[in-house]
C-alpha cells in the first residue's frame, strides 16, 4: 500500500478523501491502475497576448499563485498519481517553475513528468503524441493548465469505469460540468455550451457552442430515438476536465484533423452510429470548476478564489508550501502576507489579498483587489478590482479600477486606469494621465506579432532587439511623459483587428449580453424557418403530387386495384391537408404527365396517345371516384387544359384524350361542351379551342347529343 | 373546528398548531353559502403561507372585506349596520382558524366594525356601502402606505453614510426604508440576518441586492460574529404592545439582546395601526405555532419520523416578545418615539 503512505505524507489542507473512492476501498478482483493525467500547459492561442509574451499562460499568478499550481493541486487532491505536463510556449520557464515547486519533490504523491516539444500546435498534437509514446495505460484525466477546481472526480471516475466495464469500450470520455445558471460570472461566454443528454445514462447526445445565439437547431433524430428522457441543458459550465480512456488518444491519431476537444466531441457525436463511441457527462452542483480562457475569466476566477468559492484552495491554506505565500485571513476576506505594512487611515474594504513585503501608504482605499509581493503603493491610492502582480510600483494619488498590472510595472503619480486596462511587465505610465477603458500597454511593440509567425517558439526573441531599437520612441501622449511602452489596442490597424484584439484579451464583455438580445434573432435556424413558413402551401401540393405519382407508378407496376389506390390517395389527401378540388387537379395532371416519363420528354402526340389511353382505361374507377359533381368535371377539364397549354406539342392529341375520357364515361358530354363554351378563358385557351381536331370532336359531340335527344323523343 | 396537528410542546399546548401540507379544504367543511368566496380564497392563501407578513395580510384582508361589502345586500327587515357585523363574524372566525389573526388584522377589523356600527340607519344601502368601501381604501392609504412613507422619512435621518445596518428577516417596511435611503444617495452596507425554517431573509436580500445595496447574508447563529461592525440594528415589528414589548418574528429578541451586549442601538419600525392594547411580557402566553414539519423538512433524514418518537416534540414558534429595555427607539409615522409611549398613542388615537 505504498500510495496510501504517500497520501498520509501529504501536507495539511489536502483533501485525502479525494483519492479514497477512486482507488476503491477493498481489494477487488483487479485493483484499478494508478490514475494518470495529461495536463496541457499551453492554450495554443494568443488570447493572453501580450501578457503571455513575458510569461506563459500557465504561470500567470491567480491570487499570487501560478495557475498551473491550482491545476496540479486539483489533480493531486483528486487522486492522480502521475501527471504528464505538456509544454510548448516558454516550456523552459514552466519546467523551471515546477521543478522548484513541491510537485517535483520526491515526497509528492503525484509524479510530474515533462513532455516538451515546440512542434505542438494544438491539443490534437499533444494527444497524438500521447498515443505515439503510449504514455497512458488506462483511463486518464485530461485538463489544461488553466483549470481551477475543487471537484472531487472520484465519483465521476467510478461511473466512467463502470460504464466502460458494462459495455466494453463504448464510452470513451466523460466530461465534467458544473451546474450554474446562464449569465453566471464564471461562465465564459465564448465557452458557453448547450447540450442534450440522455437523463438516464448521462450520455451526451448533442453538443453545441452557443456563440451568443438565442435559437438553436437540434437534429430531429435526437427526439425520435428510443431514449426515454432527453434533457436539453443550458445551465452547465464546461469545466474543461475530462476523463478519457486511452481510446481518445487513438481516435486523435486516427483523425488527424481533430485539433481541439470540441472537434473531437463533435466528430464523435456525428459518427456515433458508425464508430459506436459514446461520450458521457458528469454534472456537479456543489463544487467549483472553471477554465480561464480570457482575462475576464481570469478576473472572475481570481475573485472567486478570494471569496473562497474554491475552498479548500484558498490563499491562506498555502497549498504550494511556499513560505512567501503564507497569509492570514481575516473578516471580509482580507488576506495579508508577512511583512505587509499599511499606512495610516488606509482602508482594506473587502476581498483584498496583499502579498509578502508589500508596502501601502496612507489614506489608501483598497477593495476587491489582489496585490502581489514586494509592491510599493503610495499615498491616497484607490484600488478597486485591481489585479497587481509582483514588484509593481504605484505612486501617490493613482487610481486603478478593474485593471491588470503585471510584474514590475510602474504607475506614476495621479494616473487613472479605467476598467479593463492592462499594463504588462515593466511598463511605465504617467504621470498625470488617464488611460481610457480597455487600454493595453506592453513593452513589446504590437507589430512584432506579425513578424514572428512561429508564435509558439522562443525564437522570437532574436529579432526582438532590432525592432525595439527601431521603435524606441514611445508615444508620450499615450503612456505619459515618463512612460515606457507601446499601445496595444491596435488603433492603427483596421477595425476587425481591434475587435479581435479586444475579444482575445478580455473576451466578450458582459454588456454584450444586452446587445445580443437584438442581434440574436439572426440565429442559425431562423432563415430556414422563415422560408418554410412563407410558402408551406405550395410545398404541400408539390409533395402530394409526388406522392400521388409514386402511388400510381406502384399501382401500375404491381397491378394494385383501383380501390386500394383510392384509399392511398385519400390518406395522402389527409396527410397533406389537400382539398378535393386540388386532388382532382393533381390527379388529372399526374395521369396526363405519366406517359411523358416513359417517353423521356419526347413530345410526340402519336406515342403519347398510345401510351396514355391504356392507362386511362385501367384507372377509370379512380377518376370516377373523384369526378362526381359538375364542378369536379370542370376542375378535371381545366386541369387537362392546363396540361395541354403547358405542352404545346401535344395539343393535337387533346381531342383524342377528351374522347377517351368521354368514352370511358369519366366526363359527360354536357360538361365538355360546357367547358368548351366557357368565356372566361385566356388567349391561349381560346387558341387551344380553335384546334381543328378539338372542334371536330366538339361538333361530333353536339351532333351525338342531338341524336340522343332525338332518339329520346322517338 | 380545525384539528390540531401532531404533538405539541407542553408549554405551548394552549396554542393551535396546524399543518401547512394538509389541505384545509379536507380538514374542515367550508359552507360556501355562508362564507364569501373571496374570504375562502383568502383563508386558503393564509393557511398555505402564500400571503405572509403582517402588512400584506392586513391589506389582503381589507381587500377581501371590500369585496364582501360590495356583494352585500341587506335582507328585508334588517338593519345594515347590525346585519353586516353579524355577517362578518363567521368570516373572521373562519380566517382565524386558517391562521391566527395578526394584531394588525385585529386592529383593522376593530376599526371596520366600529365604522359599520357607527353608520346612521337613515342612510341608504348604496351610500352606506360606498362609505364603507371608501373607509377601507382610506385606512389602507393612511394607516399603511402613507405611514410607511412617513416612517421612511424619519428613518432617513437615522441612517448615516457608511453605516452598517443589520436587518432581520423580511419586513416590508424596513425593506422600503433601506431602498428609499439608498435612492436618496446614502452610502451604507446591510447585513441581512436570516433564520430557518422560513429563510425569509433571502427575499429581503434579493430585493436589496437588486437595488444595488451592498449586502452580507448570515444566519442568526452568526450574529455575534458580525455585530462588532454593525452600527445600527433595524427591525420590523408584528405588533407593539401596551407595555412596550415588541412582538416580531422569532429571533428578534435574541438579536436585540446581542445588540445591547455590543452597544449597538436597536431601532424598531412600526406603523401605529399595529399598536395593541394587550400587555405581554413573555412569548409563551400568546403566540403562534407554525407547522412543525417545516423544521423537519431540511433535515428530513434525521427528523423524518419525528412524530413516531414519543419523547420528541418540535416547536416552530412564529413570534417572540422583545422587552422594551432592549429597544432604543420606535420609528412610527408620528415620529421617533420610545417604546413606553404606546399607551399614550393609543389613548390619543382612541380620542380621535
Amino acid at each position: 500500500m505504498r500510495p496510501r503512505e504517500e497520501m498520509a505524507a501529504r501536507g495539511p489542507g489536502k483533501r485525502g478523501s479525494g483519492s479514497g473512492g477512486a482507488r476503491g476501498p477493498e481489494p477487488q478482483e483487479e485493483p484499478p491502475p494508478p490514475l494518470q493525467a495529461v495536463l496541457v500547459a499551453d492554450s495554443f492561442n494568443r488570447r493572453f497576448f501580450p501578457i503571455s509574451k513575458d510569461r506563459p499562460r500557465a504561470l500567470l499568478p491567480l491570487a499570487n499563485v501560478a495557475m498551473i499550481d491550482y491545476t496540479l493541486e486539483f489533480l493531486t487532491a483528486t487522486g492522480v498519481e502521475e501527471t504528464f505536463v505538456f509544454c510548448c510556449w516558454k516550456s523552459a520557464e514552466i519546467k523551471e517553475h515546477l521543478q522548484k515547486s513541491k510537485w517535483c519533490c520526491h515526497t509528492s504523491p503525484n509524479t510530474v513528468r515533462f513532455v516538451t516539444s515546440d512542434l505542438y500546435r494544438s491539443l490534437g498534437d499533444v494527444l497524438r503524441d500521447v498515443d505515439a509514446k503510449s504514455l497512458v495505460r488506462s483511463d486518464f484525466l485530461l485538463v489544461s493548465g488553466d483549470v481551477v477546481s475543487n471537484i472531487n472526480i472520484s465519483s465521476a471516475l467510478e461511473e466512467h469505469r463502470v460504464r466502460r466495464k458494462l459495455e466494453k469500450n463504448v464510452s470513451v470520455m466523460t466530461m465534467v460540468f458544473k451546474e450554474s445558471s446562464p449569465g453566471h460570472r464564471a461562465r465564459c461566454q465564448e465557452d458557453d455550451v448547450i447540450l442534450a443528454m440522455d437523463s438516464a445514462t448521462n450520455r451526451v447526445l448533442h453538443y453545441q457552442k452557443t456563440q451568443g445565439l438565442k435559437r438553436f437547431p437540434f437534429p430531429m433524430n435526437l427526439f425520435q430515438s428510443n431514449i426515454e428522457n432527453v434533457e436539453v441543458r443550458h445551465d452547465l459550465l464546461d469545466c474543461h476536465i475530462s476523463i478519457c480512456s486511452p481510446q481518445v488518444a487513438e481516435l486523435f491519431t486516427d483523425n488527424f484533423d481533430y485539433q481541439t476537444r470540441d472537434d473531437f466531441v463533435r466528430g464523435l457525436l456525428v459518427n456515433e452510429e458508425v464508430l459506436g463511441n459514446q461520450i458521457h457527462m458528469h454534472v456537479t452542483t456543489e463544487e467549483y470548476g472553471a477554465h480561464i480562457c480570457n482575462l475576464q475569466m481570469y478576473e472572475a476566477v481570481c475573485s472567486d478564489i478570494i471569496r473562497r468559492w474554491v475552498y479548500p484552495l484558498t490563499p491562506e491554506i498555502n497549498f504550494t508550501d511556499d513560505p512567501a505565500q503564507s497569509y492570514t485571513h481575516s473578516k471580509h476576506n482580507i488576506y495579508r502576507g508577512r511583512d505587509v505594512s499599511l499606512g495610516h487611515d488606509s482602508v482594506l474594504d473587502e476581498n483584498v489579498l496583499i502579498g509578502w513585503g508589500t508596502i501601502i501608504g496612507s489614506n489608501c482605499s483598497i477593495t476587491n483587489s489582489v496585490i502581489g509581493q514586494n509592491c510599493k503603493i503610495g499615498d491616497r491610492v484607490i484600488l478597486d478590482g485591481a489585479l497587481i502582480w509582483n514588484g509593481v510600483k504605484v505612486a501617490n494619488d493613482a487610481e486603478i479600477r478593474e485593471s491588470l498590472v503585471c510584474d514590475e510595472a510602474e504607475v506614476k503619480e495621479s494616473v487613472k486606469l479605467k476598467p479593463r486596462c492592462v499594463l504588462t511587465s515593466q511598463v511605465v505610465v504617467g504621470p498625470d494621465i488617464t488611460l481610457p477603458e480597455g487600454t493595453v500597454i506592453s513593452l513589446h511593440p504590437p507589430d512584432e506579432e506579425e513578424e514572428d509567425d512561429d508564435e509558439f517558439s522562443d525564437d522570437s526573441g532574436v529579432n526582438k532587439e532590432e525592432i525595439k531599437v527601431k521603435l524606441k520612441g514611445y508615444n508620450k501622449l499615450v503612456v505619459g511623459s515618463e512612460g515606457r511602452g507601446y499601445l496595444w489596442r491596435a488603433d492603427n490597424e483596421n477595425e476587425v483587428d481591434e475587435e479581435e484584439q479586444r475579444q482575445s484579451l478580455w473576451g466578450p464583455h458582459l454588456n454584450l449580453g444586452e446587445e445580443s438580445e437584438t442581434d440574436s434573432d439572426i440565429s442559425l435556424g431562423s432563415e430556414q424557418l422563415d422560408s418554410r413558413s412563407a410558402s408551406p402551401q405550395l410545398d404541400d401540393i408539390k409533395l402530394f403530387q409526388n406522392e400521388v405519382l409514386g402511388t400510381l407508378q406502384r399501382g401500375k407496376e404491381e397491378n394494385i386495384s383501383c380501390d386500394n389506390l383510392v384509399l392511398e390517395i385519400n390518406s395522402l389527401k389527409y396527410a397533406y391537408n389537400i382539398s378535393l378540388k386540388e386532388v382532382m387537379q393533381v390527379l388529372s395532371k399526374v395521369v396526363l404527365e405519366f406517359p411523358l416519363q416513359q417517353l423521356d420528354g419526347e413530345l410526340d402526340p402519336q406515342h403519347y396517345c398510345v401510351s396514355l389511353l391504356p392507362l386511362l382505361k385501367s384507372w377509370t374507377p379512380l377518376f370516377k371516384n373523384y369526378i362526381k359533381r359538375a364542378s369536379d368535371h370542370l376542375d378535371a377539364l381545366s386541369a387537362v387544359e392546363e396540361f395541354f397549354l403547358e405542352h404545346d406539342g401535344l395539343c393535337t392529341s387533346m381531342a383524342k384524350v377528351l374522347m377517351a375520357f368521354y368514352q370511358l364515361e369519366i366526363l359527360e358530354e354536357e360538361m365538355i361542351l360546357n367547358w368548351f363554351s366557357r368565356q372566361d378563358t385566356s388567349d391561349k385557351g381560346r387558341q387551344l379551342r380553335r384546334n381543328q381536331r378539338l372542334q371536330k370532336f366538339i361538333q361530333w359531340l353536339e351532333e351525338a347529343e342531338e341524336e340522343s335527344s332525338e332518339g329520346d323523343q322517338d | 373546528m380545525r384539528q390540531d396537528y401532531g404533538p405539541k410542546v407542553n408549554l405551548f399546548s394552549h396554542l393551535h398548531q396546524y399543518s401547512r401540507k394538509k389541505p384545509l379544504t379536507q380538514e374542515m367543511s367550508i359552507p360556501s353559502t355562508v362564507i364569501h368566496p373571496a374570504v375562502v380564497r383568502l383563508g386558503l392563501q393564509y393557511s398555505s403561507g402564500l400571503i405572509n407578513g403582517s402588512n400584506t395580510r392586513c391589506i389582503a384582508l381589507l381587500q377581501a372585506f371590500k369585496q364582501v361589502i360590495r356583494d352585500y345586500s341587506t335582507p328585508p327587515n334588517e338593519e345594515l349596520s347590525r346585519d353586516l357585523v353579524a355577517k362578518l363574524k363567521p368570516y373572521i372566525s373562519f380566517l382565524n382558524q386558517c391562521r391566527p389573526l395578526s394584531a394588525s388584522m385585529g386592529n383593522a377589523i376593530k376599526h371596520l366594525k366600529k365604522e359599520i356600527s357607527g353608520l346612521p340607519s337613515t342612510k341608504k344601502e348604496e351610500e352606506a356601502k360606498k362609505k364603507l368601501q371608501d373607509f377601507i381604501d382610506q385606512f389602507v392609504r393612511e394607516r399603511i402606505s402613507l405611514a410607511a412613507e412617513a416612517i421612511s422619512k424619519y428613518a432617513l435621518e437615522k441612517i448615516n453614510d457608511n453605516d452598517v445596518i443589520l436587518v432581520y428577516g423580511c419586513s416590508s417596511l424596513v425593506k422600503r426604508m433601506l431602498c428609499d435611503a439608498h435612492d436618496k444617495g446614502r452610502v451604507f452596507r446591510v447585513i441581512v440576518v436570516d433564520s430557518r425554517p422560513r429563510l425569509e431573509g433571502r427575499d429581503m436580500l434579493r430585493q436589496l441586492v437588486r437595488q444595488g445595496i451592498h449586502c452580507t447574508y448570515v444566519l442568526i447563529s452568526a450574529i455575534s460574529y458580525v455585530l462588532p461592525e454593525v452600527s445600527k440594528v433595524l427591525l420590523g415589528a408584528h405588533a407593539l404592545l401596551a407595555n412596550g414589548s415588541v412582538m416580531s418574528r422569532v429571533g428578534t429578541s435574541q438579536i436585540a439582546l446581542m445588540a445591547q451586549a455590543y452597544n449597538v442601538p436597536v431601532l424598531v419600525c412600526c406603523e401605529t395601526y399595529k399598536f395593541c392594547e394587550r400587555v405581554q411580557t413573555d412569548s409563551f402566553v400568546s403566540n403562534e405555532l407554525d407547522d412543525p414539519d417545516e423544521l423537519a423538512a431540511q433535515r428530513a433524514g434525521v427528523l423524518a419520523s419525528w412524530q413516531e418518537r414519543p419523547s420528541l416534540r418540535l416547536l416552530n414558534l412564529v413570534y417572540d416578545a422583545t422587552p422594551p429595555g432592549l429597544v432604543a427607539l420606535v420609528i412610527t409615522e408620528l415620529g421617533p418615539l420610545p417604546c413606553s409611549s404606546v399607551p399614550v398613542v393609543l389613548r390619543v388615537k382612541n380620542v380621535e
